[in-house]
Parts: C-alpha cells; structure tokens; sequence
C-alpha cells in the first residue's frame, strides 16, 4: 500500500482494517506511516504515489506481494490471489470497467495515443488492486513500467499497457468485482490530498 | 518487415523522427504489426496480393464442423485447415470454432501478438464469471482447479496459440479437459490455469463487438 497526506493515511488504515477481517496478512504502507502496518519511508514525488507503485518490485519486503490503492476496502475473502501465483502465474490483475468507448478516458491524451500506437488496443486493466511475485520477468516488466510512466508521470494504466507490451508476463486475470466491486470496493479518489 | 499499406483515414507518422501528415488514399510503408492494426481498425488497407507477409506461417485451424467451413474463407487470402485434431499446422494457429462469427480482419492483429505472446484469447464477457456457467459438479471441478469462481472466462471459440513447449501443453490439456464433458468455457478456463504462460486478454470485443464494458 502507499500512502502520502492525511486522507490517504486514514484510508489506509482503513483499508487495512477491512483486509484483516478475512486474512491475517503482514502489511507494509510505502510514504508515511499508518496504524496496524509497517512503514517504508519513501520520498513523494508525485501528487498520487505512482513513482512509489512502479517501483514496488524494489520497495516491497515481500517475495509475493498483494498491492492495494489506499482506498479499497476489501469486502469478501481475496486468498485466490496469492494462490494463483503460487500455481506458476506472476501476476494477478483486474480489468478495469473502462473499456471500449471509455478505453483509458481519464489519462493525458498524448499518454493515451502513444498506448494505441505502440501497444494497441488492448483490455484496460486496473491499478489499484493486483498481486505479483518476484522474478525475471516481472523485473523486466516494472522496468519498463517505470520507463514508460515517466515519459507523462501521471496516471499509470497507458503506462502498463506499454510496459507489458514490451515485457509481457504471465498473467491471471480477475474480473472488476475485485477492485471496484463487491469483493473489493474502491473509493476511488478518497485518498488524494485535499479531500479531507 | 515493412509492408505497403494504403490509409483510409488520416494519420500522422513519424518519418525519421519528423512527424509527417498522411491522407485518405495515401500509400505508405511501415511495419507489419502496425499495419495489422490499422487494417484491424478500418484505418488502412493492403492489397491482397501482400496477405501472405500478414499471414506468414499463420493460419486458421477450424474446429467442430463437418468439412464444409472451410469454403467460407477460400478466396479470403487466410490460410485454413479443418480438422478435428488439435494440433500446429502453423508456427501461429489460430483456433476457431465456426459457432462464432470470424472477423477475418483481427486475424492479423492476432498472430501478430503472438510474436510476443504464448497464447491470445478474448474475455467471454466482462459480466459473465465462472461461478455463472456449467452445472455444480462442473463448477466444483474447476474451482478445484482455479481456486475461485468468482473469475474470468475466455471465449474458446477463437484463441490464437504459438507452436512451443507452452502451446502443445495448452492444446493437450484443453483436449483432455473437454474429454470429460461439461461446459466448454470452463474446460477451457481450467486448460489455460493449468498452463501458465503469457497469455494476452483480448478485450470482448473481439468477440463481442457491442462488448463495452
């Protein structure tokens, strides 16, 4: 989890709250500290902590990890996740509810063109909630994560896209109730510094 | 490999780093992946005499019919095959089974992937999750196998596969696991968990185009 600013520290606890009522997980929160986690200090660049995401194969101290946005609650059991990677996946995402005519509407339109030029049109997937593992491949793909954000540093989705275009991994995909659903609900925005 | 394509719509394209407006009717030359695309999209188009450069070693191998598919695409420039048994006539197959419309379009999109891709399927649909389809005894063997249900199917009507280690376990397992009846997505869901890979999710579109979301 990351988290910078207070109303993202208080989602976060919040969030943490609702993961421990299904699983027993050790949390760690990459910005500023938060209650029932430990923290990694690390420098805010960016107004939404996306430089903190994209280097996550680095930060976190786990060798399979479960990153979600500050601002989910997790509402039912989500212990397939760590499962599937365990059964040779490495990386277990969702897709996002913005596909065809909503395909990547909330990014930079030259971050946008740039995905459809050199990546196509591929599925949307979410940020906010996906599992990965620690290996050569998802090495290569958070590489080309971090490469590909910082030529717009904004959102990360057209960012993704391309990175795994480049460097495709195996991944598992998980339909939207798992962030933005019933399984895991996403407050999307509450965490941004300004909206407490 | 570069092919000749000619645009439909306009479009600008860097020429040695200089981008460079191009009009309707405009021939120009760029690289076949990004020719397959823009053919995909109704962008641009190719002459036919160059299908065997978006075709190379690529073809289509029709599944579950009784012989008389095949002719739909003679004289579509797309090399076919329609045989019951699973297996790589091609280095890029694609797998169809006729009950889906086949937009003879996206097949170059699709074996283009596979250059960087094990395996490309679409999703079934956004809304329609493995614990919705199937019998309980069918749902049961696959959650033994996929963990959850509460998951994405892919549409096995049309699924694009690279001939490799990977691919020849995806087609075995997919085979051994619609041996045992039951519903066909979750046959395939269950073939494709247990072959991990680099699968590429196509969005439902391809196989639903009034998919949204």
């Amino acid at each position: 989890m990351v988290a910078y600013g207070e109303p993202a520290r208080q989602e976060a606890a919040a969030s943490i709250e609702s993961l421990h009522r299904w699983h027993d997980w050790p949390v760690t929160v990459i910005g500023e500290p938060v209650d029932g986690a430990s923290h990694l200090p690390y420098p805010d660049t960016d107004k939404g902590g996306r430089w903190a995401k994209v280097n996550l194969d680095k930060l976190s101290p786990y060798a399979e990890t479960l990153y979600l946005d500050a601002d989910t609650r997790v509402r039912q059991p989500i212990g397939a996740g760590f499962e599937i990677l365990g059964d040779g996946w490495d990386m277990v995402c969702t897709t996002s509810q913005n596909q065809g005519g909503d395909w990547l509407w909330h990014i930079d339109a030259e971050d946008r063109d740039a995905t459809l030029q050199e990546a196509g049109h591929m599925l949307q997937l979410g940020g906010g909630v996906f599992w990965f593992k620690r290996n050569a491949r998802t090495t290569r793909l958070f590489e080309a994560w971090r490469a590909e954000w910082t030529r717009w540093r904004n959102q990360d989705q057209g960012a993704l896209i391309r990175a795994l275009h480049r460097e495709p991994v195996r991944v598992w995909l998980l339909p939207r109730l798992w962030n933005g659903g019933a399984i895991v609900e996403h407050r999307f925005g509450k965490a941004r510094r300004g909206t407490v | 490999m570069a092919i000749w394509i000619k645009l439909l719509e306009r479009q600008r394209i860097d020429k040695a780093g200089v981008p460079k407006d191009y009009h309707p009717g405009d021939w120009v030359k760029i690289g076949t992946q990004q020719a397959a695309r823009w053919i995909a999209e109704g962008v641009a188009s190719a002459p036919s005499t160059q299908s065997g450069e978006l075709y190379d070693d690529s073809g289509v191998m029709i599944r579950g019919t009784d012989g008389s598919v095949g002719a739909l695409l003679d004289g579509s420039g797309v090399p076919h095959r329609e045989e019951s048994a699973m297996r790589f006539p091609w280095g890029k197959t694609c797998y169809w089974e006729p009950s889906l419309s086949l937009r003879t379009n996206l097949l170059p999109v699709g074996f283009q992937l596979l250059e960087r891709w094990d395996v490309a399927a679409a999703i079934y649909d956004y809304d329609i999750l493995a614990c919705h389809v199937g019998t309980d005894e069918d749902r049961a063997r696959t959650e033994a196998v996929t963990r959850d249900l509460r998951i994405l199917c892919y549409d096995s009507r049309l699924v694009f596969v690279k001939r490799g280690v990977v691919g020849r376990r995806l087609l075995e397992t997919w085979e051994r696991e619609r041996e045992g009846g039951g519903h066909e997505l979750l046959a395939f869901l269950r073939a494709i968990y247990q072959t991990p890979c680099l699968l590429c999710a196509l969005p439902a579109t391809w196989v639903n185009p009034s998919a949204q979301r």
